[in-house]
């Protein structure tokens, strides 16, 4: 017995990571570099910035998320080994002394934490300076908690609680005035503003004094912050405070220390709080009569976040006397914006006597999206002197982006360049050095009398560049921390061609070749001039090449050359050894008027996209010496262009195409040369709304990213879409315009760009992208769903906003996102795997979903993802829920069998055959018009179970005399008072153990046997755990056992615990077993999961909801 | 969503609409009452947090004019057929077989005698008949006095007594938060409004009264039961089958308030916040965890659990304990997470009255303005 018990003990959860919201931040000076103090659930985790490493984690709190982190500001205390990091979260409490810090950046582990318990929520807190031991909290409710940090730096012994009013609060603000003093800013529920005065010192006559109350705020402030004295005028100084609210504005109020006599504190008459009054929204503050006018200290109001605000900041400030000072403020809509407010200081001075004009402005610079889903929890700001503040967010997908790095990364070769220049800049520059063929700067105007722009630009190397201009000139760039210009001397018949049109592109380095339009074909070549290639009977229209523009000069090269109205296209050889080019003598033959866009070889078959997305195979044949078209397809729903192809690095047969849907799409070529085809293996839409080019970047030894650029509105688009990452965001004016962009082959972070605005060339050129990631995210949503395919190689998950990611899931690795997929428009309600290779997903709208899942053959280390069919059968509206389905394998051939459930209380079951892509409807069957839950094929027979909202379970059979009617194997299982949330079961012959959970807290048990010579269904037992959990029971998974007549499952509910039990019929009846019972740090759970990898064996278990936590189960 | 699609999304909506109610939460009181009886031999009653309405609204119809609402006011009569054909309910048994023991409900005989009802929110309510509303924030010391002298016009606010003189019935509040997001701040906020409403009703309260209020069923709710039932000899958590399964929401429903000897409720030292509270339930341990209910005879056996887990000394430091849940209205309910077929000539009705104005309504209308971002959203045509 003892024996069997420990046995059973075995079974624990043993932590191994979570990725949730990002709901603190600090920036913490470490000498030489600065660590980034990141709060994740209970977790701080200390980050390097100089390498963006994690240099080590600690479990601060129990069970309390961490909320807020403040650090001494180093200026005012200079390195100190004595001070430390105040932590807190709803109420719990603690300070880590520096030495804490220090043990675990070197790897080492230090002592825990004591947690201290605040009598209320804490919104705020503050250390003083090194040496005084002391600080403050401030509560939800509007009270000063004082502390003391014991001698050792560890313990905390609370003083008592001060409060001029205790209305309740959204946001908090503390700010050290002296050592005795802190000022206390205060945002209400209800859009109030409380500033006030703390006084350590109880000897004063009160230890508080109300400065002002500001009203004006029409919603609850969520965010407010106290600036450090700014410097408008010489020996002038203000100090201001930012606020922002549901309200949608930012305001910047005037909290100047007012010289008042003699406080009057402690005369908040109690009367005044018991006089019976109407309070709530509207004019009826708790300002008092001296606080009426205060409002007027409103300097700036502005709008510029789609939704709730929930962080403002103060940036630089004291750069010049009454310079701009800048704010920053994060949202719930992801952004942060950067904002200038710029004071009128003769409308300050005299602001007293005209408080109705604008004193001050706030104007919107820089608005950057950083996060996925929704919400910016997290946000600090580091300010050094006239340096770009460091700025870094957390959001609720559990990613830090940082921006403002310090430190320069020495390999990059890219100087920061943002420079806008016109043609007349580059003839002057040109006249000033003695360089221009002509003399005259006046010559840019053509016959018309417009004048001559900007017409081609090509990059030949990382630092030239070559633009040409619409008089047919051409000229070259050198560009370092600055740009010097050349001109390639041309006869002037070669300008006469290439004037008002031309093509231009750069096949290899060095080197650019042009058509004109007289069929002239011209290379030039670095060192070697510009020279007459070919010449051909028509108007060149396209030059596409076909090898990597970052190819070495020195090797052979080929383009094709499409010529106006021939149908054929031509391919043009060029060996530099020689300087001799030749014509392929295999045309390509052209058909349907097919314009070439992008062209690559795959192997010795010609890929070729068309401007109206069609793709073809061309090669020559037994019967034809010339490349003929062999095969075709065509994916894109309108005409929209290919404009890249590219053949996966490392394969010949796979290759990507971007096109301008905004979709690339990875197609494999079957090896027979004689009778190819195309197969589509992955199409996904990067949020890039035009694909204009695509590359795979080498960045290591081992890993390979894609990087595509495009047109997003009005912006140019880097995209890498290995990490999912923006690289560049530059606004351009739209796609249609010139334009060109270089990166290093193995750094897509660099990036060179330039083109066309208002006639302008602009040249943009980045070291590195202007956000970093620091940490990778997940969901920025609450995860809905979970699966785990069979072999547990893969895990996906859904969230509310529709978003689902598939992870690479292996033991002792973290989750790797593999693939995103937008595609449902509605929230996901199931998805389950068949085999390795095969996803289906439902959704609201009666979305149901089949995707097919590959892994490619290349170097280039993505998943393939294609959705090879859609489920149309619904009804005409097409506004169900497609709430669950089932899937199992025919026993007769190759087919799936489906079984749904819909919110109109249906059940349907389809075949879906992947040969035919469609789907055969087989029988439906109407439940009493609850919603179903849940739905499952019991295995070895033909029957499909269901649950439902009311509570029960139901049982299901083709009808033998209608085949296409569902009817119930036994009447209805009450095994719930509400709904069914969740359900599992194991099989053991002919028996089943049914768990369920509910909404209505408990776990349920349904022990069922089925009789094969046709007594049916039998239910031997309903057994019920009340209280399972103290919340709804959301999700719950069986773990396999191979113990008989055994169900262990672990249950996840909105309480916040993860639990394990233990089910087990027998003699003495069913019994019940809690195993493990562990804190979640997932709010909201959604889904819980158990990954058995194939091979070792190892299970965990994955819990999602408001972020994802993983745990071993041991 | 548009209307006609919400009809068939949400019956409780389209119910709501076509009964004339402000809101479909009407339904959630009607079946907490059929559940628990609210309104038996209550006559004075305080509404917190009752913006728009509908839960006064109730009040006024089944109090003040001594409407009668039933079943009927929510059956989807098919359903009910087809639970009879599929055998879900026994066709021998009203369908009250697997439900809470429940006295049968007395019929309303006409209007009651000396009904006193007094609606608090922070948002103006349109009049309703027979009913006092004030604008006020619960969680305000100001607030208490106001009450009171609704309650009692010769309430003496110069007296500072915080105890009504002429205690209610019965302290409903269906109030909650705009969420966050940030799911433990949230539960904070609606925790904080729950004792706020909990404040209130210990002042105005007679002993026996009862107390109904909103709950998000979230991290630590366990510990909120614990506190409630030092004040009550009964307290559940309740869901009735207009509330939707996916929402976090649900009703904490305590029943016969029996305020602990010496306990003076006053909002100058509410409870929620501080130890005074957990100092109440360390002295009375045995009544905040232990309540005796008659079993569910729905026949299912309740297992009592053999815990193998270790006691960690962090989870012993509060009381929880888990407030026995009851879900309300009969299976024939409609059910709120269900779509309903409506027939082809449906015409979609108006709601009785439009939503409270976000605080953001004026951002939104200068957006518009600046044709910006809510730009495009079509503005309706007179």
């Amino acid at each position: 017995m003892e024996l069997s018990i420990s046995a059973i003990m075995a079974q624990k959860l043993q932590y191994n990571s979570v990725l949730n919201p990002i709901t603190a931040l600090a920036f913490q000076d470490a000498g030489e570099t600065t660590y980034l103090l990141v709060a994740e659930d209970t977790w701080l985790g200390v980050y390097d910035l100089a390498t963006s490493r994690p240099l080590g984690q600690l479990k601060i709190f129990y069970s309390q998320p961490i909320h807020g982190i403040h650090v001494s500001d180093s200026e005012s205390s200079p390195a100190n080994e004595e001070s430390g990091v105040l932590i807190w979260g709803g109420q719990s409490v603690t300070v880590l002394p520096l030495s804490s810090l220090h043990a675990l950046a070197q790897g080492a582990t230090p002592s825990p934490p004591i947690e201290l318990k605040a009598p209320d929520w804490i919104y705020d807190g503050i250390l003083f300076p090194a040496g005084t031991s002391k600080g403050a909290l401030i509560t939800a409710h509007n009270e000063i908690l004082p502390f003391l940090v014991s001698d050792d730096g560890h313990g905390l012994t609370f003083g008592s609680l001060t409060s001029p009013s205790r209305p309740i609060l959204y946001s908090a603000n503390l700010c050290r005035l002296d050592s005795n003093t802190i000022l206390v800013a205060g945002g209400t529920v209800f859009g109030e503003i409380i500033v006030w005065k703390y006084y350590f010192d109880s000897s004063q006559p009160s230890q508080w004094e109300v400065l002002y109350v500001f009203t004006g705020h029409e919603g609850s402030i969520f965010g407010v912050s106290i600036s450090g004295e700014i410097e408008i005028a010489p020996g002038v100084t203000i100090r201001l405070l930012a606020s922002c609210s549901d309200d949608r504005t930012i305001r910047i109020w005037d909290v100047t220390d007012r010289q008042v006599s003699a406080p009057e504190g402690q005369e908040i008459d109690s009367k005044a709080l018991a006089e019976a009054r109407e309070t709530g929204f509207g004019d009826n503050s708790e300002a008092k009569e001296e606080n009426k006018n205060d409002s007027s200290r409103c300097l700036a109001v502005s709008m510029g976040h789609l939704s709730r605000i929930w962080h403002v900041k103060f940036g630089r400030s004291n750069q010049v006397i009454n310079g701009p000072i800048e704010i920053f403020s994060f949202g719930e809509d992801t952004t942060r914006q950067r904002w200038e407010l710029t004071l009128d200081l003769e409308k300050w001075k005299g602001r007293l006597t005209s408080d109705s004009e604008s004193i001050a402005t706030l104007q919107n610079c820089s608005t950057s999206s950083c996060h996925n889903g929704k919400n910016i929890w997290s946000a600090a700001v580091s300010v050094k002197g006239g340096q770009e503040p460091l700025i870094a967010t957390g959001g609720a997908d559990g990613k830090v982006v940082i921006s403002g790095s310090r430190t320069g990364d020495t390999t990059q070769k890219y100087a920061h360049l943002d420079l806008t220049i016109s043609l007349e800049d580059v003839l002057e520059q040109l006249q000033s050095s003695h360089k221009l063929s002509t003399m005259t700067v006046e010559e840019p105007m053509t016959k018309k009398g417009v004048k001559y722009a900007f017409q081609k630009y090509s990059f030949l190397s990382d630092d030239t560049l070559m633009a040409t201009a619409t008089s047919g000139r051409l000229f070259l760039a050198n560009i370092a921390n600055s740009v010097n210009w050349d001109e390639v001397h041309v006869s002037e018949t070669v300008t006469a061609d290439l004037r008002s049109y031309m093509v231009m592109k750069a096949p290899v380095k060095n080197s650019v070749i042009l058509g004109g339009a007289t069929g002239k074909v011209y290379l030039y070549r670095k060192g070697h001039g510009v020279s007459e290639l070919a010449h051909f009977s028509g108007k060149i229209s396209d030059i596409i090449l076909l090898q990597d523009y970052q190819t070495e000069e020195e090797r052979s090269w080929s383009v094709i050359i499409t010529v106006l109205s021939l149908d054929h296209a031509v391919i043009l050889n060029f060996d530099p050894s020689s300087g001799k080019s030749t014509t392929d003598p295999r045309k390509i033959v052209l058909t349907d008027h097919c314009i070439i866009t992008a062209s690559a070889f795959a192997g010795s078959s010609l890929i070729v996209g068309s401007r109206t997305g069609a793709l073809t195979v061309h090669n020559t044949t037994s019967d034809s010496s010339d490349f003929i078209p062999l095969t075709s397809r065509r994916d894109p729903k309108g005409k929209d262009a290919i404009t890249a192809i590219s053949i996966l690095p490392g394969s010949t047969n796979s290759f990507l195409a971007a096109c301008r849907d905004g979709k690339y799409r990875i197609y494999t070529l079957s090896s027979s040369d004689k009778d190819p085809s195309l197969h589509l293996q992955h199409e996904i839409s990067p949020p890039l709304g035009m694909i204009e080019g695509a590359w795979f970047s080498p960045i290591n030894a081992t890993e390979t990213q894609l990087i595509l650029h495009g047109f997003r509105g009005k912006h140019f688009v880097v995209w890498n879409e290995s990490t999912r990452t923006v690289l560049a965001s530059i606004e351009c004016g739209g796609a249609h315009r010139p334009y060109a962009c270089i990166s290093p082959s193995t750094d897509p972070n660099q990036l060179r760009l330039v083109f066309t605005k208002a006639s302008q060339m602009r040249l943009y050129s980045q070291p590195a992208p202007f956000l970093h990631t620091l940490k990778e995210g997940g969901h920025g949503r609450e995860i809905r769903a979970i699966a785990a395919s069979p072999s547990g190689q893969y895990v996906v998950t859904a969230a509310e906003d529709t978003n689902i990611r598939i992870w690479q899931s292996s033991p002792n690795q973290p989750l790797k996102c593999l693939a995103i997929i937008e595609k449902h428009s509605a929230g996901i309600q199931s998805m389950k795997w068949f085999n390795e290779n095969y996803l289906i997903t439902s959704a609201g709208s009666e979305e149901l979903y089949i995707w097919r899942i590959a892994r490619l053959n290349s170097s280039y280390d993505g998943l393939a993802v294609v959705c090879e069919a859609v489920w149309t059968d619904g009804t005409k509206d097409g506004d169900l829920r497609i709430v669950d389905f089932d899937l199992r394998h025919s026993s007769f051939d190759d087919t799936i069998l489906i079984a749904l459930v819909l919110s109109n209380s249906e059940m349907r079951t389809y075949t879906y055959s992947p040969a035919g892509q469609e789907f055969i409807f087989l029988s439906k069957g109407l439940y009493t018009g609850a919603c179903p839950t849940q739905v499952r094929y019991i295995s070895g027979t033909e029957h499909i179970l269901t649950g439902y909202t009311d509570g029960h379970l139901a049982l299901w059979h083709e009808s033998t005399q209608n085949p296409s009617e569902l009817k119930l194997s036994h009447p209805p299982i009450k095994i719930h008072q509400s709904s069914i949330k969740t359900l599992d079961l194991v099989a053991d012959n002919n028996k089943w153990v049914i768990a369920t959970g509910g909404d209505d807290n408990a776990l349920g048990f349904v022990d069922l046997v089925y009789d094969s010579t046709g007594q049916g269904f039998s239910v031997e037992g309903r057994y019920r755990v009340k209280s399972a959990h103290a919340a709804a029971v959301t999700g719950l998974c069986a773990v396999s056992t191979s113990e008989k007549g055994v169900i262990v499952v672990v249950s996840v509910s909105n309480d916040q615990r993860v639990k394990l039990w233990r089910g087990e019929g027998g003699r003495g009846g069913f019994k019940v077993k809690l195993l493990d019972n562990k804190y979640s740090s997932v709010a909201d759970a959604g889904d819980v999961e158990v990954i058995t990898s194939e091979g070792s064996g190892g299970r965990r278990v994955i819990v999602g909801g408001v972020g994802m936590e993983v745990w071993d189960l041991e | 969503m548009g209307k006609s699609s919400k009809d068939k999304r949400d019956a409780y909506y389209r119910l709501a609409k076509e009964q004339g109610w402000r809101a479909r939460s009407a339904f959630k009181l009607l079946q907490l009452d059929e559940e628990f009886n609210l309104f038996e031999n209550v006559t004075r009653v305080v509404d917190l947090c009752a913006a728009p309405g509908s839960w006064s609204q109730v009040l006024s119809r089944v109090l003040i004019k001594g409407e009668s609402f039933g079943r009927c006011a929510w059956q989807d009569r098919e359903a009910k057929f087809r639970q009879n054909m599929l055998k879900v309910i026994p066709s021998d048994a009203a369908g009250d077989s697997d439900e809470v023991t429940k006295p049968n409900k007395p019929v309303n005989e006409g209007p009651r005698q000396d009904v006193k009802i007094v609606s608090i929110d922070l948002q103006p309510i349109s009049p309703l008949p027979g009913i006092i509303t004030l604008r006020a924030d619960i969680t305000h010391p100001a607030t208490v006095p106001l009450l009171l002298k609704a309650l009692n016009p010769d309430y003496d606010p110069e007296t500072m007594n915080q105890q009504a003189q002429h205690p209610v019935d019965l302290v409903i509040s269906d109030g909650a938060p705009d969420v966050t997001g940030l799911h433990d701040l949230d539960i904070y906020v609606q925790s904080q409004l729950l004792f706020a409403a909990l404040n209130l009703a210990l002042c105005v309260l007679k002993p026996g009264g009862k107390f109904v209020a909103k709950i998000f069923r979230g991290r630590n709710v366990d510990l909120l039961y614990a506190q409630l039932k030092v004040f009550f000899e009964k307290v559940y958590v309740a869901k009735p089958r207009s509330s939707r399964a996916s929402s976090v929401e649900a009703f904490i429903v305590c029943i016969n308030f029996q305020p602990p000897e010496g306990f003076k409720a006053s909002l100058e030292e509410p409870l929620g916040v501080g130890g005074r509270l957990p100092q109440m339930q360390a002295e009375q341990q045995e009544a905040t965890t232990a309540q005796d209910d008659a079993p569910n005879d729905d026949g299912i056996v309740d297992m009592e659990i053999e815990d193998l887990t270790p006691s960690n000394p962090q989870d012993q430091k509060s009381i929880r304990w888990v407030a026995p849940f009851v879900a309300c209205g009969d299976l024939s309910a409609f059910d709120s997470d269900a779509s309903y077929r409506l027939p082809d000539d449906h015409v979609s009705l108006d709601p009785v009255q439009p939503p409270t104005a976000p605080p953001y309504k004026r951002a939104i209308e200068l957006r518009r303005a600046n044709g910006g971002a809510y730009g495009k959203v079509p503005i309706a045509s007179k």
